[in-house]
């Protein structure tokens, strides 16, 4: 086998022999058969492959080949016929060939991934409510698609659930890929702006309403080192973020949805509760007359009243239960549960406001608490009664007289080691007690600070302490209408009504 | 706060298999640890290389080139690179970087191992 043959036999096995490149087993292979001790092979300008050292003796021989100028130097050893050196041009040239073809398929696939991470970006986007799962796809996507080393997404804690109403807040990392871009000082100072700086490229995620998020990315890799970031680069990560966007506020408008509807069904449930405790019928005591009626407000508060009979008297009940919803119509229920339970046996109300504090101390685990009034009626018009934070109760006699039966110690539920001591008063033959909710007087005047009051609603049932007592509490219920403007009730509005008419 | 960072682990070997873990991002650094590591074992006789992917969600064009190179490597030797537990966006990303023309894939550890170590 000639030299030239011997040469060209390389060309079969044009790989990394060890992990060595192909130009330094070329280069190795003419050494060993011309006996040099050193030598360096080159394309044009470029170096290639060097091998040996000290100054080389002979000049350099062009290798030729069809397209590149390859040439080589070698120390000692014999020089390469001509055969030999077209054999090497021609090896070297199938090489480089080999390679470019490799690098322009390497080229031509990443391009179909290109766009092969935009049309998963989107579906991606497109599949999902979840804004933490939306972060992480624009995160992955972008950071594999520009070559970054490292990247972030932050989005306003609006955005992720955290943070209250319709405000966005502050942003927060959501999503790290390769360890941190940017510090909370440094997103802060950024504002809703962008930036493009070399080795970083931050592109603002942004809505109708406003900042959603922020996308960064840090150092674009190149083989063996790092390239700034481009315009371009800048550009296509901007489309990733303004898809992300519409699919961050498609992910916002769902969950404020989704809280609508479950509102919706608390207070449905919370109704429900409200209608199931007014009482069906009443135990009206002998000679006296009692009419109640109690308007629920849109959001359902916890008022609450029945008459129990307990024995020969009745005890009266009306109470307001603070808060709102379905806990206050809860507690309410519970209230009036017990009432009815503890009526059976102990009819002196202030036992009965006693052992209600400890059960609403006990029962509620947050600071719920009732302003409740307790009364036991008795035949002949005597009156024991507690009022446990209640609004002032209305005795109109039949003359006209009109005076108030004030609270007689704290809400019940609110204090540890309250005491509720009963009161006693007598109501003649045509006095009427008027006992009602918060929701009541406290109804306000449409645009000013003004409500209702006690006053007005001691005037009304003065002037109409003769009327029927359909009349009188329908009468009452259009006042505070009238009042507030007809505005819906803002606070359930709840009031009992009762009238000693025989002796 | 979801963060991925990078992790390999050599997690088996066994004649002429050897299984790494891949967890995290495959960028450049990533793609090159793995490239030294790949190198190590087949010079130590490993010739047949199963990465198991399940803790990596993305991989960038330098950590494919990488692997390509190291798929080069194993090809020279006659060996044979394997992957395993592949998100379907890089299974996705290998088939269009042609990574998944030479090498064998596998949907999970269990699969690969029943296909890859030689019978006893």
């Amino acid at each position: 086998m000639s030299l030239a043959e011997r040469v060209l036999a390389l060309a079969e096995r044009q790989t990394r022999e060890g992990g060595r490149p192909f130009p330094e087993q070329v280069l190795e292979r003419l050494m060993a058969e011309t006996g040099a001790k050193a030598g360096i092979l080159g394309r044009g300008e470029e170096i290639m492959a060097r091998r040996g050292d000290g100054g080389l003796a002979t000049g350099r021989v062009i290798l030729p080949a069809g397209r590149d100028t390859f040439w080589l130097e070698l120390a000692g050893g014999t020089p390469l016929d001509p055969a030999a050196r077209l054999a090497a041009g021609m090896v070297l040239e199938s090489w480089v060939v080999r390679e470019e073809l490799k690098k322009a398929r390497f080229g031509e696939r990443r391009r179909l991934w290109e766009v092969e991470s935009l049309r998963a970006i989107a579906e991606a986007l497109g599949g999902t409510l979840e804004p933490q799962r939306i972060a992480e796809e624009l995160l992955w996507h972008a950071t594999a698609l520009l070559d970054a080393r490292r990247g972030e997404v932050w989005l306003a804690s609006g955005v992720i659930g955290e943070g209250s109403g319709g405000a966005l807040g502050e942003l927060v990392a959501v999503a790290r890929v390769g360890g941190e871009v940017m510090s909370t000082d440094e997103v802060r100072a950024l504002g809703e702006g962008g930036v493009v700086e070399g080795g970083r490229l931050a592109v603002p995620i942004r809505g109708r309403r406003g900042g959603l998020g922020l996308l960064v990315l840090a150092e674009r890799e190149v083989r063996g080192g790092i390239a700034p970031f481009s315009v371009t680069d800048g550009e296509t990560v901007a489309l990733f973020a303004s898809q992300a966007a519409v699919a961050l506020e498609n992910a916002v408008l769902h969950r404020q949805d989704l809280h609508r509807q479950r509102l919706e069904r608390e207070l449905e449930l919370a109704r429900e509760i409200q209608r199931q405790l007014l009482p069906a019928s009443f135990s009206v005591p002998p000679g006296y007359e009692v009419l109640a009626r109690a308007d629920s407000s849109r959001e359902v508060g916890g008022d609450v009243y029945d008459l129990v009979s307990a024995g020969q008297d009745v005890l009266l009940l009306i109470a307001d239960v603070a808060g709102k919803g379905v806990p206050a119509a809860l507690m309410a229920a519970s209230l009036h549960a017990a009432v009815r339970i503890m009526a059976q046996g102990c009819p002196a109300p202030q036992d009965v406001a006693a052992r209600l504090h400890a059960h609403l101390l006990e029962a509620t685990p947050d600071n719920k608490f009732a302003t409740v009034f307790l009364a036991c009626l008795r035949p002949g018009g005597e009156l024991h009664y507690v009022s446990a934070g209640h609004n002032p109760v209305i005795v109109v006699n039949r003359d006209g007289g009109v005076h108030t039966l004030a609270s007689t110690g704290p809400p019940l539920g609110l204090i540890q080691g309250s005491t509720f001591a009963a009161r006693r008063t007598v109501l003649p033959v045509g006095a009427l007690l008027v006992a009602y909710t918060d929701g009541f007087t406290e109804a306000p005047a449409p645009a000013s600070e003004d409500d209702y009051g006690v006053e007005r609603l001691m005037r009304y049932l003065a002037a109409h302490r003769h009327d029927p007592l359909p009349e009188l509490v329908d009468g009452a219920f259009r006042e505070v209408t009238a009042f507030t403007g007809g505005a819906p009730p803002h606070d359930d509005r709840t009031l009992v009504a009762l009238r000693r008419i025989a002796v | 706060m979801r963060v991925e960072t990078f992790e390999l682990k050599l997690a088996h070997r066994d004649g002429r298999l050897a299984v790494l873990e891949v967890g995290g991002y495959i960028n450049n650094e990533a793609g090159e640890a793995i490239a030294e590591t790949a190198g190590t074992l087949l010079a130590e006789g490993h010739q047949v290389l199963l990465l198991d992917l399940s803790h990596t969600r993305i991989i960038n064009s330098i950590g494919i080139s990488l692997l390509l190179e190291v798929l080069e490597r194993i090809m020279e030797v006659g060996g044979t690179l394997a992957f395993c537990a592949l998100s379907p966006s890089i299974a996705k990303t290998f088939q269009i970087m042609g990574l998944a023309q030479y090498t064998q894939i596998y949907p999970d550890r269990a699969a690969a191992l029943a296909a890859l170590s030689p019978p006893l």
